[in-house]
C-alpha cells in the first residue's frame, strides 16, 4: 500500500512539497521488503541505486529544475528489457547474460530516465514472456496479490503484481498476445498495449517481431496516459516504430465522453468459460459509459476465431525460429512451459505463416471498417478471474489460460487498454478491455479516465496488502 | 487427416528438438485443433486474393 494511490497524485505532492522522491522510493523498497518474499514480484532490486536517483531527483526539484510528471517517480521494469544496472535474464537459464550489456538501457528505459523515472528492479515474467514459471528452475514464481494461490497473469507477472502492493508506481510490461492487459485485468490495475509502432520495443527480448509491444502498467488509465506521452515516438534502432507525431495524451482525459459512439461485445458467442458475474459487470459499466455522455451500441468483433489464430500461428513461429539455435542444443534448460510452447511452433509450416498474414490484412480491413461505425469498443479483456496455480499445466498453456480475449487486437495492432471494472465472486479482479483506432490512444485513455472518475475499481486494495499495510 | 503421432514426429525430427514425452504428447493432442484452425483460416472471406501484411523495404 501506498501513500499515494498513483503517480499523477504523488507528483502533485512531490511539487507542493508533502513529500520527497526519497520518501517514495524508500516506501515502495519498504513494501517490497514486505511483500516481494510473498509474491515473487522482483527478479532483482537496486536499492542504492534508486535511492541515489530519488536524492538527485530532490536536488533537481529544489534548484526548479522539473523534469515533468514522472520525476522522482519509482518505476519497475520487465526483465526481458535492458537496463545499465545488470544483465537481462528474460526469467531464463538460456538468455546469454551478455546480451543485454551492449544494449545499454533500451530506449524506453532511457526515456523514462531522462523524464525523471528511477527503476527500482527488474520484474519477474513468464520466461521469454511466454513459459509458466518452472519451479525447477531459480527464478520466484509470481502470485496474485488478490489470492496468493492464485496466478498474476502474464507475463508482465512482476509488473502486475507489485503495482497493487506499492513495490513502485508504475511499471512497464511488454504485450505480444496479452501479456500487459492479462496481468492488468487479473491484478486490478490499469495497463495499455498502445498501437503497434507507438512505442519502440529495441532493446527487448523479441518473442514475436510481428506482434510485441513494450507499454505502460499504472493504477490508472491518467499515470498511463502520463507514461505513454515519454514513451511513445520513433527510435531508429527499431525499424516497426512509427514516425507519426505523438499527442498530448493527458490534455485529452476531459472526463466527458459526449460525442463518442462505443460499440460493447461480450463475446459470449465465443462459448468459452467465463464468470457468472461478467454479464451483470458489463451492465453496470455500460451505465457509467452511458452516464459519461456515451452512445453505447452491441457489436461484433469480426473474424474473432480467425484473428486468435493468426496471433497464435504468428508468435508461435516466429518465436520458433528466434529460439532455433537454444531449442536445439539446450533444451532442458528451458522451463517446460516455454519449451512446450515455443518447440510446438515447428508444427505450423511456413504456409501456415504466410497464411496467417493475409488473414491479418483482411483482418485489419474488416476491424477498420466496424470503427467506421464506432469509436471505441469494449469487451472484457478476460471473461475470468485469474487462475490458480495448482492448476498450471505447463505443456497445456491454453488449457490453462481461458477466457482470454486479448490476442485479437495483437493481430491487427490497434491500441487497447485494460482497466479494472469489478470482481468475481471469490474476491478476483476482472477487467474491461477498451480498444481504439489505430494510434488513437487518447481516446482510448480519455475513456478509460473518464471511467474511472465514475468507479474507485482501480482504488481497490487486496487484503493482503491491506494487512500488511495495517 | 495423417496420423498426428506420426505428423508431429516427422516435424520434430525435421526440426531436431528433443521434446520428452509428455511434451511430445501434449503436441499430438493440439495437432487437430491446430489444423482445423488452420484450414479455417482458408475460409475467410476475401482473403484469397490478399497479400500478406509483411512488409519489405528495397533499402535495409
Amino acid at each position: 500500500m501506498t501513500t499515494y494511490p498513483s503517480i499523477a497524485d504523488a507528483a502533485a505532492a512531490l511539487r507542493a512539497g508533502e513529500v520527497t522522491s526519497v520518501d517514495l522510493v524508500e516506501e515502495a523498497l519498504a513494501n517490497a521488503d514486505r511483500l516481494d518474499g510473498e509474491l515473487g514480484v522482483f527478479i532483482r532490486r537496486f536499492p542504492e541505486d534508486a535511492r541515489a536517483a530519488a536524492q538527485q531527483a530532490d536536488a533537481e526539484l529544489a534548484a526548479g529544475q522539473d523534469r515533468g510528471p514522472l520525476h522522482g517517480i519509482p518505476l519497475g521494469v520487465k526483465d526481458i528489457i535492458a537496463t545499465v544496472e545488470a544483465p537481462a535474464t528474460a526469467q531464463s537459464l538460456v538468455l546469454d547474460p551478455g546480451w543485454s550489456t551492449p544494449e545499454g538501457d533500451a530506449p524506453v528505459v532511457a526515456r523514462l530516465r531522462a523524464a525523471g523515472g528511477i527503476v527500482v528492479g527488474k520484474t519477474s515474467t513468464y520466461e521469454y514472456a511466454i513459459g509458466f514459471p518452472d519451479p525447477e528452475k531459480p527464478f520466484p514464481i509470481p502470485r496474485n496479490p488478490w489470492n496468493v494461490e492464485h496466478s498474476p497473469g502474464g507475463s508482465s507477472s512482476g509488473t502486475g503484481a507489485g503495482l497493487p502492493a506499492g513495490m513502485f508506481l508504475g511499471g512497464l510490461g511488454t504485450d505480444t498476445g496479452g501479456s500487459i492487459r492479462i496481468p492488468a485485468a487479473y491484478d486490478g490495475i490499469t495497463g495499455l498495449k498502445a498501437t503497434f509502432g507507438r512505442v519502440p520495443k529495441s532493446g527487448c527480448v523479441p518473442l514475436a517481431y510481428t506482434l510485441d509491444h513494450i507499454g505502460p502498467m499504472t493504477r490508472s488509465a491518467r499515470d498511463c496516459a502520463l507514461m505513454l506521452g515519454v514513451l511513445a515516438g520513433h527510435d531508429v534502432t527499431d525499424p516497426y516504430s512509427s514516425q507519426r507525431p505523438v499527442d498530448d495524451y493527458a490534455a485529452a482525459l476531459t472526463g466527458d465522453l459526449t460525442g463518442l459512439r462505443i460499440g460493447i461485445d461480450s463475446l459470449e458467442r465465443t462459448g468459452d468459460v467465463a464468470d457468472p458475474g461478467l454479464p451483470g459487470v458489463i451492465a453496470e459499466a455500460r451505465a457509467v459509459l452511458v452516464a459519461a455522455g456515451a452512445e453505447v451500441v452491441d457489436v461484433q468483433l469480426p473474424l474473432y476465431e480467425e484473428l486468435v489464430t493468426a496471433q497464435l500461428i504468428t508468435m508461435a513461429a516466429e518465436a520458433a525460429t528466434y529460439h532455433m539455435p537454444d531449442l536445439l542444443t539446450r533444451w532442458h534448460d528451458y522451463g517446460r512451459g516455454a519449451r512446450a510452447f515455443i518447440g510446438g511452433g515447428v508444427a505450423y509450416s511456413a504456409t501456415d505463416y504466410v497464411q496467417a498474414q493475409r488473414v491479418r490484412r483482411v483482418g485489419q480491413q474488416a476491424v477498420a471498417q466496424l470503427f467506421t461505425r464506432v469509436d471505441l469498443v469494449v469487451t472484457p479483456t478476460s471473461s475470468t478471474g485469474a487462475f490458480a496455480l495448482a492448476d498450471t499445466k505447463p505443456t497445456r498453456m491454453f488449457e490453462v489460460m481461458r477466457g482470454l480475449h486479448t490476442q485479437y487486437w495483437n493481430s491487427v495492432g490497434n491500441p487497447s487498454l485494460s482497466v479494472p471494472w469489478g470482481f468475481t465472486a471469490t474476491g478476483l479482479p476482472l477487467g474491461m478491455q477498451i480498444t481504439g483506432r489505430p494510434f488513437d490512444e487518447a481516446t482510448v485513455l480519455r475513456a478509460g479516465d473518464a471511467y474511472q472518475q465514475r468507479t474507485d475499481w482501480h482504488l481497490r486494495q487486496s487484503p493482503l496488502v491491506q494487512t500488511v499495510a495495517a | 487427416m495423417t496420423d498426428p503421432a506420426a505428423a508431429i514426429a516427422q516435424l520434430i525430427a525435421l526440426a531436431g528438438i528433443t521434446p520428452d514425452e509428455d511434451e511430445l504428447q501434449a503436441m499430438v493432442d493440439a495437432l487437430p485443433v491446430q489444423r482445423e484452425a488452420v484450414a479455417a483460416l482458408y475460409r475467410v472471406p476475401g482473403v484469397r486474393y490478399e497479400v500478406p501484411c509483411l512488409t519489405w523495404n528495397a533499402i535495409p
